[in-house]
């Protein structure tokens, strides 16, 4: 085979792969801008709906690190067809009842895990109050031998993306999980 | 000034025209260079790189794709679109080896470890001509257990509890490489227990027995330890790593010679019923490897200088089940008895192309087996027969090769009658010296089958038939049934491609006879199968299920051996195996009902005698099925009760999750894309230069 035939299939080849690859990063943004009509809904209190038509999940919370402009909303899941879009909430979780946990692609929403540090605030938004956090610890763990365990009486906020940072491979059986404990504030006392 | 597109090559050519006017001999010069220069010319340095990297790139993408494609067994839950594999908390394998056949049982435990009601399918890889015969599924505290009924009853059932909105699986007796399993209603953090149970065969070839599972369904990840010690106790507890139990009950009353794992590290015990085989532990990890590779349990009998026997039993309220398995010595230990083949081949039209090709190029190998001493004939058949000698001849060269050029001058053609063909091969006296072998290779369908049994069951004499079915022809149980009254084997051909692996195989099988005119005597009546015990050919293995009214103290056999006649006595030991002895016997029984129903007996009475054996031994069968049915009604309105129910059905403390995939990967396919795209820019760059 020459090259000459070759140059203009791998061309071909090399623009569906890059522009299928931008598509993913460029869901991650859409997906916010999307959800915040969604999300006044909520704050309004109207009941939950789809963001838009065919979408899986709805807006479930406001996601917050002042220190570092971090400002993201949240879905409820934690499938792949949700995480494309937003970070994802354990559906079981229940904010200020239980143990919270979200989780996001390292290469789209979480990519600031990295940067948090011990004793970073985080604010978490839901249609049934605020809830503030400050964090515990930092930790990697084998998600192929681990698991998470969720108190459903805890007042913990997790947070996990995958591990590390800027593996270009996928599939890794690591995690990074950043632990959060509860700040006893107003809108906590009321539950 | 006019451009034309030339490549180099017209070029130089034209360039040695002109010179060779002027100067022929510089001329010459730099064409030999000039061939040189061409010849190098074809690829340039950047073209190699250019094509390694199109390499790089092409495989790398392969590869990707592949892992995604990957076939998944084990269990995985299903929602909506989303396919999620459950985690396997263990796989425990209990083998028991029985004579010839092994009963596999497959337990396996996982756990949803999503949040969420979900459904699930279950997927196992099962070992060729392996049917599942036993089921139990237990989810939380649900219980499906598996019934053979008989089948109609079973698929009424089935439908039922399918509009009740039940799950339900129902196997029939087709067989398949895969068992599959629906299940519903799984609810957050329920374990699902699914135990399976089926018979396999064991291989003896090559004085070897050999036990082969597949592994590919047990769990493999990365193992990284020194990751666990950077957990907080509070937040994750380690569920326990999967565990890999994998035992082999290996009854048996030969003394052994060698008994390997192929591929993994084992304990052996010796048991009083034979040998207990576990998997070994790895030291670092405390558990047993789990490897990509098959599990294969590999053992041979001592040399023995006389056909062995063993004989396992069973016994229940109906009366004694026994079991006699036969090896013959090693083949240098017997002495070569010389045959008389007649190759009996159809030549119809319906061979016509690839299958009389193959044929005759099987045939003609065939000829190669023969012996000097040795004696055949060559028969074919269409509408009518034809032979190539008035009677078998001695196989020297003259007489081989006329064969051969008979052989290949076979064309198809004409309609199929077995009949005049078998009634030719039958023909010929059989002498006492020669072990005379029929070799009966067809296609085609037969119309006259009770007519061509009886002519057969007349005048076999002391021939023995082996048939040859190629392709799947509603007729196969016929071939099969001729070989089992002529004392010979039978062999389906399901592939055409095959034609010639697997008459080369029969060939090498038949050529060295061990033990022949074989004779058992239980002691007592028996009903016996096969009810005509075949010749013992050297390197195979011979296996006699029979049942009686109770225990007889022992057995005696007799045979024709290395030229002389040949006695052997077994004490019949008690009890020694377990219930697949009699539901052996019992599918050899209706196999045989099976046969007789296609030789005249009435369907109402050959099913209900199928019938009474399968359901009291609890077979699959033409007529009988397995069902389970779970005891719940799955939730038709899942998507509404995945929010509200779940919170109030968390169990008391907590709840164990998975962790979230982490990552899209997109960098990476960006990059590759990047790649694709400067590399295919360089290659156009190179491409333009030319």
């Amino acid at each position: 085979m020459k090259p000459k035939h070759l140059w203009g299939l791998l061309a071909s080849v090399g623009l569906l792969l890059s522009l299928q690859a931008l598509w993913m990063p460029a869901k991650a943004e859409l997906g916010q801008f999307l959800l915040a009509h969604n999300w006044q809904r909520v704050l309004q209190g109207e009941p939950a709906s789809s963001p838009w038509p065919g979408a899986d999940m709805q807006v479930v919370a406001r996601l917050e690190v002042p220190a570092m402009g971090i400002d993201q909303l949240i879905v409820n899941g934690q499938q792949g067809a949700q995480l494309a879009w937003a970070p994802g909430m354990v559906s079981a979780a229940i904010p200020g009842l239980s143990d919270t946990v979200i989780s996001a692609h390292r290469d789209s929403h979480f990519g600031f895990l990295k940067e948090l540090s011990k004793g970073d605030l985080i604010r978490l938004q839901t249609s049934t109050g605020e809830f503030q956090y400050r964090i515990s610890t930092m930790q990697i763990v084998d998600s192929s031998s681990q698991q998470l365990q969720l108190d459903v009486a805890g007042r913990r906020l997790v947070l996990t993306t995958c591990y590390p940072f800027d593996a270009l491979q996928t599939g890794s059986p690591l995690r990074y999980m950043v632990t959060a404990v509860a700040v006893t504030t107003a809108a906590n006392r009321l539950l | 000034m006019q451009y034309h597109f030339t490549t180099p090559e017209v070029l130089s050519q034209r360039l040695n025209k002109l010179l060779n006017k002027f100067d022929p001999e510089l001329a010459k010069d730099l064409k030999d260079q000039q061939v040189q220069f061409t010849i190098r010319r074809k690829l340039r340095w950047q073209d190699r790189y250019l094509l390694i990297l199109f390499g790089v790139i092409l495989s790398l993408l392969l590869i990707s794709s592949r892992v995604q494609a990957d076939e998944v067994w084990g269990l995985q839950f299903q929602q909506g679109e989303q396919i999620t594999t459950a985690v396997n908390l263990n796989t425990s394998i209990e083998i028991e080896v029985i004579g010839s056949q092994a009963r596999v049982e497959v337990w396996q435990e996982f756990i949803n470890t999503s949040d969420v009601w979900v459904e699930a399918s279950y997927r196992y890889p099962l070992p060729d001509g392996a049917a599942v015969d036993q089921l139990s599924i237990a989810v939380g505290d649900r219980l499906l257990v598996g019934e053979i009924q008989e089948k109609q009853q079973a698929e009424r059932n089935y439908e039922q509890a399918k509009q009740n909105g039940q799950t339900a699986s129902l196997i029939k007796q087709e067989r398949a490489n895969q068992f599959v399993t629906k299940l519903a209603n799984i609810g957050p953090a329920e374990s699902i227990k699914v135990k399976i149970g089926f018979l396999q065969d064991i291989r003896y070839v090559n004085d070897q027995f050999r036990l082969r599972l597949p592994m590919t369904f047990t769990p493999r990840h990365g193992a990284s330890p020194g990751q666990q010690q950077d957990i907080s106790p509070l937040m994750t507890t380690t569920v326990s790593d999967h565990r890999l139990m994998l035992s082999v009950n290996l009854i048996t009353n030969f003394e052994l010679a060698e008994l390997n794992s192929s591929y993994h590290a084992i304990n052996i015990h010796q048991t009083f019923s034979g040998y207990f085989i576990i998997l070994e532990d790895q030291p670092e990890t405390g558990q047993p490897a789990r490897t990509d590779k098959d599990f294969e349990l590999v053992w041979s009998l001592q040399p023995q200088d006389q056909p062995v026997a063993s004989i396992l039993t069973w016994e229940d309220e109906d009366g004694f089940y026994a079991q006699l398995q036969l090896i013959p010595p090693p083949a240098d230990m017997l002495d070569e008895r010389p045959r008389e083949v007649i190759f009996v081949i159809d030549n119809s039209g319906s061979m016509a192309g690839e299958s009389i090709r193959q044929a005759r190029q099987a045939l003609t190998e065939g000829l190669t087996y023969l012996r000097p001493g040795d004696r055949f004939n060559v028969i074919n058949f269409e509408s009518a027969a034809f032979a190539l000698f008035p009677q078998a001849v001695e196989a020297d060269s003259h007489s081989l090769a006329l064969a051969e050029t008979y052989i290949n001058k076979l064309a198809a053609e004409g309609g199929t009658n077995i009949l005049p063909a078998l009634q030719m091969a039958l023909r010929d006296p059989a002498n006492d010296q020669h072990i005379r072998q029929i070799v009966f290779i067809t296609d085609g369908a037969v119309g006259n089958e009770d007519e061509i049994y009886a002519y057969l069951i007349d005048y076999i004499g002391e021939s023995r038939i082996f048939t040859l079915a190629i392709g799947v022809a509603p007729n196969n149980w016929f071939m099969r049934k001729l070989a089992q009254s002529g004392r010979g084997s039978y062999t389906n051909i399901g592939k055409m491609e095959e034609i010639q692996e697997q008459m080369s195989a029969l060939w090498q099988r038949i050529s060295l006879p061990a033990l022949s005119d074989i004779c058992i005597d239980w002691g007592q009546a028996a009903e016996m199968y096969p009810p005509v015990i075949p010749d013992l050919y050297a390197g195979d293995s011979l296996m006699v299920t029979a049942k009686m009214a109770s225990r007889s103290d022992e057995v005696s056999l007799c045979g024709h051996y290395n030229g002389a006649g040949w006695e052997y006595t077994q004490a019949v030991p008690e009890q020694t195996a377990n219930a697949d002895i009699a539901r052996n016997w019992a599918s050899r029984k209706i196999e045989t009902i099976n046969d007789n129903q296609l030789l005249g007996l009435p369907l109402a009475e050959a099913k209900a005698q199928i019938l009474e054996t399968a359901l009291r031994y609890k077979l699959l069968s033409r007529f009988t099925a397995l069902v389970a049915i779970d005891p719940e009604p799955a939730r038709a309105q899942q998507d509404a009760m995945q929010q509200h129910t779940v919170a109030s059905l968390l169990p008391a403390k907590s709840l164990s999750l998975a962790f979230a995939q982490g990552a899209l990967g997109w960098q990476l396919q960006l990059l590759l894309g990047l790649i694709s795209l400067l590399v295919s820019g360089g290659m156009f760059w190179a491409s333009t230069r030319r």
